[in-house]
């Protein structure tokens, strides 16, 4: 069935940030916690999945000439929706992701979604891509956020996992931590990817 | 020609349509945001510099409208008597916009009694490090008289400025001397507001 076929490919070839290299800047600076990479993946795929209808709804009529700040603008307009709850409802989190929520309207994902398929696409499989990259890129992020959260500060989502003798990795709560991080999982899918097609043509 | 016209308009719809919703939208939640940041920043803040009040201040904040604008005070009241005030101000200058600091002042002694950022976007690390409360105690004990302002050493007051983060530290020094010349021109009514 198409409309689940746009779906599925955000987890496999259309992954966010692995496969389809885009996103990478939230990534990096979120994914220090569970919670963190969870409320961005969210927040994040409920702009994507706005904007790829509205685009797609859109699509006859925006001219190809203004179609990127026309984009551009549909997709702040969501992106500011998204603050402003989050600002009455999650404030703690909203305090946590700061800068990082205004910042979604950069995040290539969206836009690159929004030139590459929803323009394209009829609104009900524009909404499933949507879907299906945003939970692709939660997924990402949220298996990032463990790793560095689990080896950072010995935590998952808050509770403390090994107990109190412990020593934290600190760097991986860092900067660095987050690159080194995402290298590793990049490896690890290549790998598999490569024992795979080995495996298939054997 | 037909083409251009028809770009405008369809840009233009969009702009207004998005415009229009967002103000909506802004306007709807407007108390439910200024509620949480009562909840989340400006209570905590002012908590942290009246650690020691017989009463509530949060609790008993109350605004009071003067001059045609809107204020928002948080009084620590002694024995039925207002000794003590807090106030949120904004502080032009800083690296991204301004900064908002809460300044509690002693009525009864005209001192600063401490200073807290409530709101920013500086840098973090860099312009961030005004927030902490150690360096904010340069604020603590200064004696207000009427003419008494408030500003960085470099321009002319006596407030050191974080080496690297110039901007932020003027913005909070701006805030707290607006807070202050409130203050001082209100000193002997504010007690006679909190009644109200």
């Amino acid at each position: 069935m198409r409309i689940f076929k746009e779906f599925a490919k955000g987890f496999t070839t259309d992954l966010a940030p692995f496969r389809l290299v885009l996103g990478l800047c939230p990534v990096l600076a979120v994914t220090s916690t569970v919670e963190n990479s969870i409320g961005m993946g969210m927040a994040a795929t409920f702009v994507l999945i706005c904007s790829n209808i509205l685009v797609s709804l859109l699509r006859k009529v925006i001219h190809p000439k203004v179609r990127i700040a026309c984009f551009i603008v549909v997709i702040a307009t969501f992106v500011v929706i998204v603050e402003l709850v989050m600002k009455a409802y999650l404030f703690a989190l909203s305090q946590s992701l700061g800068i990082f929520i205004p910042l979604i309207v950069v995040n290539c994902i969206i836009l690159g979604r929004a030139e590459a398929f929803a323009a394209k696409n009829p609104p009900h499989l524009a909404a499933a891509d949507g879907l299906g990259v945003g939970l692709g890129f939660t997924l990402s992020l949220t298996v990032l956020g463990a790793v560095r959260e689990i080896l950072g500060q010995g935590t998952f989502l808050g509770m403390s996992v090994f107990g109190d003798s412990f020593e934290p990795f600190g760097l991986m709560a860092e900067a660095p931590g987050a690159f080194i991080g995402l290298g590793m999982l990049l490896f690890i899918m290549n790998a598999y990817d490569r024992y795979r097609n080995r495996v298939r043509t054997a | 020609m037909n083409d251009m016209v028809k770009m405008i308009l369809v840009l233009t719809a969009i702009c207004l349509a998005s415009g229009g919703l967002l103000t909506a939208l802004n306007q709807g939640l407007a108390e439910q945001i200024a509620y949480q940041e009562e909840i989340n920043l400006r209570g905590p803040a002012v908590t942290a510099i009246f650690a020691d009040a017989p009463n509530n201040p949060v609790e008993a904040a109350f605004s009071h409208t003067i001059d045609g604008a809107l204020w928002r005070l948080y009084p620590v009241i002694d024995g039925g008597k207002c000794t003590s005030i807090a106030l949120q101000t904004p502080g032009l200058g800083g690296y991204a916009g301004e900064v908002m600091v809460m300044t509690g002042i002693d009525l009864t002694s005209s001192t600063i009694t401490g200073v807290r950022v409530t709101m920013h976007s500086e840098t973090p690390g860099i312009g961030t490090r005004v927030c902490d409360p150690i360096y904010l105690r340069k604020y603590q004990g200064i004696t207000l008289d009427a003419g008494t302002v408030i500003a960085l050493q470099a321009n002319g007051g006596g407030i050191e400025a974080i080496s690297g983060a110039t901007k932020t530290s003027t913005a909070v020094a701006d805030a707290v001397n607006n807070a202050v010349k409130f203050v001082m021109a209100h000193k002997d009514e504010i007690p006679g507001w909190v009644n109200k």
